[in-house]
């Protein structure tokens, strides 16, 4: 009897261990990664209705599925970033799911001149060695703010692109400060960071000049998940420090796996200062952590159009333009409410984010939290209605 | 004497079944990456004046140059793509010389796969000296590196008078201290059948002193 009990646990035991080989494979790597970098399934629901969570969790999709809001052709996004290709290009404003309205892509030739470009068929555009980085940031305000216009700023990323801007350049800021008004310029968004602290005096006087013209500036607070943003002894804190921008972070809007907890601060995003004064601080979190983006721009002979594929991503590179593409709905909901195209001040929008956001205190590593979409949207229409 | 010998056998399994998987969520994979440099391919530099206010006292210079992976694991390796994959520093024989890294990076979280065996790649740093108008390295050392989750190679730079002495590192193929768990299910099952050998025997010398 007692053999047979002892059997019996041996093969209780043998079990075990073959649900721990199992455990063998599962390494933190692949804990870590989720279904970053999987295909998302089923994207004319999950991108085109967004119906993904990334999106359901700021209401995204009651403003924009449910209630058909589309951005007026008065919001106009500045994406400054590595580079746009003709086919990429194309993509973003055919892609079947969603897609925005390229205006102009800017860049610095290498003569050093600026050259503004309208069209995707330009051959400029065939030289063009780095990007994809630029490509995925404006497919995530393709899905949020449909049909907004996009002025695109070309850098040449760390020299390998024959033209494009350096990073630090004050021609840029020249640039989008003439020209804001003629091109209705309300938001810049800006994912990438730098080591450098390019900030002069004159630089500094463009950002003063635009954020007085009321544009909101955008950055991504980065990716190393710790205090300023260090990656092996170098703070990689420009622009995202500096006063005159708003730095934003990764929300995670699910428990994904390993070191992931809905609700709280994605593993990568990292945080500044834990006062408020001086704005050197996170100011909001959106989705960052697994929220589609698109990847490997192609022509779709079956349907006659250029797109991409829509690929789980993370980073604040994805909650930048996240936040960007919410401000986009905030300023049409104004529009419609005061029935013109009149934007609101930069100080109504910041009020609008704040009475949205998930937080009421500021938290060194949250900010104000995640900005909900659906409330944002509807305060703005009603203060477009109040200011009739 | 068997009874403890039975509670020693169950609690030693217990332990390795409840601490081994834990251990190994928590360690994972060692990543089996080594870097080096291979070959510095080009030296160049520029008096950049787009920023009329910052490189106007710079001179930057652009290192490109042929990088190595080895990975000695006989299955890919998936890593955190640095921002910056080629770095450098410098100690200068100018001591009011100093060098700033062009770092520049994106928000996005990017993935790089390694297969079984050398990498080649070609990558490019570029870094800032505080002087204008250099036509040449400063004089000095300089130690140039590809980033990489595992062990970094360095390959070195001694300038002096404008004369480059490079001294380039050699993979050491030697094979790494793989971590290796395959020890542990024999570990147990070894544990588990022992016991019931035990049993099983100690049930026979009972059964023989009975009919004896």
């Amino acid at each position: 009897m007692k053999l047979k009990k002892i059997i019996a646990l041996l093969i209780i035991m043998i079990i075990e261990l073959s649900a721990i080989s199992g455990v063998y494979i599962i390494l933190p790597k692949e804990l870590m990664l989720g279904q970053i970098g999987s295909a998302v399934p089923n994207p004319s629901v999950n991108v085109g209705d967004l119906q993904d969570k990334a999106y359901t969790y700021t209401g995204a999709d009651i403003v924009v599925h449910d209630y058909e809001i589309h951005i007026d052709d008065y919001v106009t996004i500045v994406v400054i970033d590595d580079g746009l290709t003709s086919t990429e290009w194309k993509a973003l404003e055919q892609n079947p799911e969603a897609n925005v309205d390229i205006v102009g892509f800017l860049t610095e030739t290498s003569s050093g001149s600026i050259k503004y470009i309208t069209s995707p068929n330009d051959d400029y555009l065939d030289d063009q060695i780095v990007h994809e980085h630029g490509f995925a940031v404006i497919s995530m305000i393709a899905a949020v703010a449909r049909d907004v216009e996009v002025i695109f700023v070309d850098l040449d990323y760390l020299g390998f692109d024959p033209y494009g801007f350096e990073y630090g350049e004050y021609k840029i800021w020249d640039w989008i400060n003439t020209n804001q008004a003629a091109k209705d310029i309300d938001i810049i968004s800006w994912s990438m960071h730098h080591y450098v602290d390019f900030k002069t005096s004159s630089i500094l006087q463009k950002w003063t000049s635009l954020k007085n013209k009321g544009v909101i500036m955008l950055t991504g607070a980065g990716k190393y998940g710790n205090y300023l943003n260090v990656d092996r002894g170098i703070s990689y804190k420009y622009q995202s420090y500096y006063t005159d921008w708003y730095a934003i972070g990764s929300i995670d809007h699910e428990t994904r796996s390993y070191g992931s907890t809905k609700n709280q601060r994605s593993w990568f995003s990292p945080w500044y200062e834990s006062y408020t004064t001086g704005n050197h601080i996170i100011n909001w979190l959106e989705p960052g952590n697994g929220v589609p983006a698109l990847v490997d721009a192609y022509y779709d002979s079956s349907q006659s159009c250029y797109r991409g594929t829509w690929k789980y991503s993370e980073g604040t590179s994805i909650s930048t333009p996240y936040l960007a593409a919410i401000i986009s709905l905030i300023i049409t909901g104004y529009h419609a409410g005061i029935g013109s195209s009149t934007d609101p001040s930069l100080q109504k929008v910041i009020d609008i984010l704040q009475y949205a956001s998930s937080r009421s205190s500021f938290d060194q590593k949250m900010g104000y939290g995640y900005v909900d979409a659906y409330m944002a949207y509807g305060r703005a229409y009603t203060e477009g209605r109040l200011a009739r | 004497m068997y009874k403890l010998l039975k509670s020693y056998f169950i609690i030693i399994g217990i332990i390795t079944l409840i601490i081994v998987p834990s251990m190994v969520a928590v360690i994972g994979e060692e990543p089996f990456l080594t870097s080096r440099i291979s070959e510095i391919t080009e030296i160049t530099n520029s008096l950049d004046s787009d920023n009329p206010d910052y490189f106007a006292n710079y001179t930057k210079f652009r290192i490109t140059a042929e990088a190595e992976i080895l990975n000695q694991a006989d299955k890919n390796q998936t890593i955190i793509a640095p921002d910056l994959k080629l770095w450098i520093n410098a100690s200068f024989v100018n001591h009011s010389l100093k060098l700033e890294l062009d770092a520049m990076g994106v928000g996005m979280i990017y993935y790089e796969t390694f297969s079984p065996g050398i990498t080649v790649e070609t990558l490019a740093v570029s870094a800032f000296v505080n002087q204008t108008g250099l036509t040449q390295l400063p004089d000095g050392n300089y130690t140039l590196w590809r980033r990489i989750e595992g062990e970094e190679l360095l390959t070195t730079i001694s300038v002096t008078s404008g004369i480059l002495n490079i001294t380039y590192s050699s993979f050491d193929f030697q094979p790494t201290d793989e971590v290796n768990l395959s020890f542990v299910p024999p570990l147990v099952f070894i544990s588990l059948f022992s016991h019931a050998i035990v049993v099983h025997l100690r049930r026979k010398a009972r059964i023989t002193k009975r009919n004896l």
